[in-house]
């Protein structure tokens, strides 16, 4: 047997790459107002993540990853995409591999009170309010180390800023559209909301890129939620079957804040949705996902959900339809704090495995310091249910249709609920597109 | 409702920071020079007069663990462990081999009484000490004495020690010995495997069923030792049998360290049931002392049909770390695992199971209670993993925490993976404290606070009691009693 004695850790070609990057990178914004240096130190001491990370168990970045494209620069290229929302009448910022594109865009019609800059006009006035999002991004310690929110925190260039002042309610919806041009890209784009006291928006995000196409997109969001504030936001994500998806949100309910979060992922090589949530008192969290994956795809959704204060409600409901030789995997986790009595917390993880080789990870944790508390969990993992189908069949419907019939009804508890009343038809149709490409196997 | 009666007496009979267990025996002691190198190895191999092939695998055990690093991903906090301030080995100065229960020192006989464990099997055959249950009694790093053993062997059962089994039979242990529990398996395994000292070896022949309880009952004496018992038990073709481990240790305010590993094989149609009843102390209210428990246990359905079942009532030791698995390997093979876990002071416990499921049509079922009071944080930690060719897998997880208290933790973390679409994998999982609701219907009929919360708590854990033999579940609910003493009412 050999034994290793214990070495420095050898880096990944990926590893390489992003520091490469990472150096001619900083040239580029030297002088700006964001410690980019600092955020990058707290990704390379550690690199990539792999399974021995224990939020990395299931998903693992060391070895997932082979290399990373070079960071995008501003592109006038035009990009393509379905435009699923469009009759929704929303107000709609576009980025293209990562960064703004006002000639695509549309702001106008929010209302008062709705006040939308971007993050790259910010970075070239070198406004001084950027500089606190190059810190904290969330109270909770865990999210600053998250090696994925470092990276997108090191090389941001560009995003959105939004301002939803007190008692204002925003007239349309806010459409975020995240495009690629084609090329082979690392993207990263960075939002910040804050939804001031009593306020509300409602926040339809998609992510879109052609197959075949090598890219890595991250997007990091702070979404800060003041006392009875509403957020309404739908997260879409239709990636290419080479691209890598990893989206970091991180939300602060304030005192009976309220926010309701659907995200529908469809598609990429590799995604992966983290939620950091943090709860007030009194507030209430609603977060649901429907995944659907095939091929060789690995999709993963991360989940903390922090009770601070007392009396919170949070509902927590994840969905997943694997075919092929595709993973899911659902990682959850309740936190309640010790101040938090009377917290109320639910979680279900649930996946329907559609091929031989398909397969679903879950882990669903609850982590309790105070002892009021009503907190439960469930996770199952199965085929679609035969005694189901045969029902469906006894009435006299073919076999093919009643596999279609029960991944749309299994996942319809999480798409029903979707908040975003004018996006869920487009989301269901969509999702019956994915059902039905699969064909008439049973 | 007379065990909610006795559980409240309990309670109220006992001081708070009560022990029962926490006496020390005046005995005359053989240690092995303080310290770990392989020197202390060849001196444990040397004492217990171990084949040279014997020592070789501890030597390559220790060789493999000075490059292995001790694991942090348990919910679990306590300076580190030198373990060069430890002794590896203690012995009571006695006859090496006593023959009969006359030759064994009274002063460790009577350490046994102090117990409540029955080593005279007159006395028990006698219906003086209750049921006939054949036991084992090691003290410190040496097995003392094993009862029952004639009426045993008339079965062709093989219970002793596994000193003495390495020497009279060399060719079960060298077959089976590390197969479930490899020697590499984590960092405290391998620590066991290097220097293991005693522990039970039972092999039950095909097609017999164990006419009683076979039991071992550890208790750790001496200062600064650490016990690194060994247990290993194989079920052959269509055999049964019941387990029971008892384990206790006096109050003192040093932390000492027990790292057991334990290894069940369960052949074609066998059937091992393995009930553990952990009373180690558990520490003062203000969290001195109090045992380490680093444990790896795990059974190996090997066979078809075959099914091992771990039942445990984890209710001492300061530290809690414990996992027992099972490889559901042969196909239309069982796990189960029943497990209460009660945590006070500032007591940790971070404990759970495995259950793999890698044969056709395997089951698994997990009932884990979890119950936290004082300051302590109790965590459960478990994986069900179903293969892909694990056709028709059932599993099934429930697990709930009782918190009682504002200072205590209670914590739940399961793995689930499935990679077969046949298998099907169920998870539940609840925290809550005890519901005002119930309390209040009771506290309406009459019952005093105290003798409610007695009374929700047993029948939060009564689950898992039920799977306990039936002396065993006795003792257990007292304990659990005991164990919550100064924390309800």
């Amino acid at each position: 047997m050999e034994i290793l004695a214990p070495t420095e850790r050898r880096r990944t070609r990926a590893e390489t790459d992003l520091e490469t990057a990472f150096s001619s990178f900083v040239e580029t914004y030297s002088g700006d107002v964001v410690d980019r240096a600092g955020a990058f130190a707290r990704f390379s001491t550690a690199g990539l993540p792999h399974r021995r990370v224990e939020a990395y168990h299931f998903t693992d970045l060391r070895s997932m990853l082979a290399s990373a494209p070079v960071p995008a620069a501003p592109t006038s290229r035009s990009a393509g995409g379905a435009d699923l929302f469009v009759g929704l009448g929303a107000a709609r910022a576009v980025f293209v591999d990562g960064f703004f594109r006002a000639d695509l865009s549309d702001l106008s019609g929010l209302g008062d009170g709705v006040a939308v800059t971007t993050i790259a006009a910010g970075l070239a006035a070198n406004d001084p309010a950027l500089a606190a999002l190059g810190g904290r991004v969330s109270a909770d310690p865990a999210v600053e180390r998250d090696p994925l929110v470092a990276l997108a925190s090191a090389f941001y260039g560009d995003g959105l800023i939004v301002r939803v002042a007190a008692g204002a309610v925003a007239a349309r919806p806010l459409e975020i559209r995240h495009l690629s041009s084609g090329a082979s890209v690392s993207a990263f784009v960075r939002h910040a909301v804050v939804v001031g006291e009593g306020a509300s928006i409602e926040v339809i995000e998609s992510h879109e890129s052609p197959d075949g196409v090598e890219i890595h997109a991250h997007t990091l969001t702070e979404l800060t939620l003041a006392a009875g504030a509403k957020a309404v936001w739908l997260d879409r994500q239709r990636e290419g079957d080479q691209a890598a998806r990893f989206s970091t949100l991180a939300v602060d309910l304030g005192k009976r804040a309220a926010f309701d979060h659907s995200v529908v992922t469809l598609g990429a090589k590799l995604a992966r949705t983290q939620i950091f949530a943090r709860l007030g008192e009194a507030a209430d969290l609603s977060t649901r996902g429907a995944t659907l994956v095939k091929g060789r795809s690995h999709a993963d959704a991360t989940l903390v959900v922090t009770h601070a204060e007392p009396h919170a409600v949070s509902r927590e409901l994840y969905k997943s339809a694997v075919d092929g030789e595709a993973v899911s995997v659902f990682q959850g986790r309740i936190v309640v704090e010790k101040k938090a009595q009377g917290t109320d917390g639910r979680m279900g993880a649930h996946a329907v495995l559609l091929s031989d080789r398909a397969e679903a990870k879950a882990k669903p944790e609850l982590e309790i310091f105070a002892d009021d508390v009503a907190c439960a969990h469930g996770a199952t993992v199965a085929e679609i249910d035969e005694t189901l189908k045969f029902y469906l069949m006894s009435r006299g419907i073919p076999a093919a249709e009643t596999d279609k019939l029960l991944i749309r009804a299994f996942l319809g508890e999480v798409t029903d609920a979707i908040g975003s009343e004018g996006a869920r038809e487009a989301i269901e149709a969509e999702i019956d597109g994915w059902i039905d490409a699969r064909g008439d196997r049973t | 409702m007379a065990a909610v009666k006795e559980t409240v007496d309990q309670v109220r009979a006992i001081d708070v920071d009560q022990y029962k267990y926490g006496f020390e025996t005046e005995i005359e002691s053989e240690l092995a020079p303080k310290g770990l190198d392989e020197d202390t190895i060849r001196f444990i191999s040397a004492k217990k007069n171990e084949p040279e092939w014997m020592l070789d695998w501890r030597l390559d055990a220790y060789r493999r663990w000075l490059t292995m690093e001790e694991p942090s991903w348990a919910r679990v906090s306590y300076p580190k462990i030198d373990f060069q301030d430890l002794y590896y080995y203690a012995a009571p100065k006695t006859t090496p081999a006593p023959k009969s229960l006359d030759e064994v020192d009274p002063e460790l006989l009577r350490t046994y009484e102090k117990l409540g464990i029955p080593l005279k099997e007159q006395a028990v055959l006698a219906g003086v000490e209750g049921a006939k249950i054949a036991v084992d009694a090691v003290f410190d790093s040496v097995s003392v004495v094993t009862t029952f053993r004639e009426e045993l062997s008339k079965h062709g059962i093989i219970f002793c020690s596994i000193s003495e089994a390495m020497r009279e039979h060399p060719e079960l242990v060298k077959k089976y010995l590390g197969t479930v529990v490899p020697v590499t398996d984590n960092y405290y395994a391998t620590l066991n495997s290097a220097v293991f000292s005693d522990g039970s070896f039972v092999w039950i022949p095909e097609g017999v069923r164990c006419p009683m309880e076979l039991s071992t009952y550890f208790r750790i004496n001496e200062k600064k030792t650490g016990q690194f018992e060994r247990t290993l038990i194989i079920a052959e073709k269509g055999s049964y049998v019941s387990y029971l481990e008892g384990c206790t240790a006096p109050q003192r305010d040093e932390n000492q360290l027990h790292a057991a590993v334990v290894e069940l094989v369960a052949m074609e149609d066998a059937e091992i049931k393995y009930s553990t009843v952990q009373n180690w102390y558990p520490g003062d209210k203000d969290g001195r002392g109090g045992i380490y428990n680093f444990v790896t246990k795990r059974g190996d359905c090997r066979g078809a049909r075959s099914k091992i079942s771990w039942t445990q009532v984890e209710t001492g030791s300061a530290i809690t770390w414990k996992y027992p698995s099972c490889i559901l390997r042969g196909d239309d093979s069982k796990g189960e695992f029943y497990s209460i876990a009660v945590s006070n002071g500032h007591q940790q416990v971070d404990s759970g199971t495995k259950m793999i499921h890698l044969g056709k049509n395997t089951s698994s079922r997990i009932i884990s209670k979890g119950i936290s009071a004082g300051k302590s944080q109790n965590t459960y930690r478990g994986q069900v993993k179903v293969n892909r060719k694990a056709d028709g897998a059932r599993s099934f997880t429930n697990c709930d925490s009782l918190l009682i208290g504002h200072d205590c933790g209670a914590h739940t973390v399961p793995y689930l993976e499935s990679a077969n679409p046949r298998a099907k994998v169920e998870h539940e999982a609840t925290t809550s404290k005890i519901s005002d609701d119930q309390l209040f219907y009771c506290i309406s009929r009459g019952l005093p606070t105290e003798e409610a919360v007695a009374l929700i708590v047993n029948g939060f854990v009564r689950d898992v009691l039920q799977q306990l033999p039936m002396e065993f579940a006795v003792e257990a609910q007292k304990l659990i009693g005991v164990s919550l003493e100064g924390s309800v009412g």
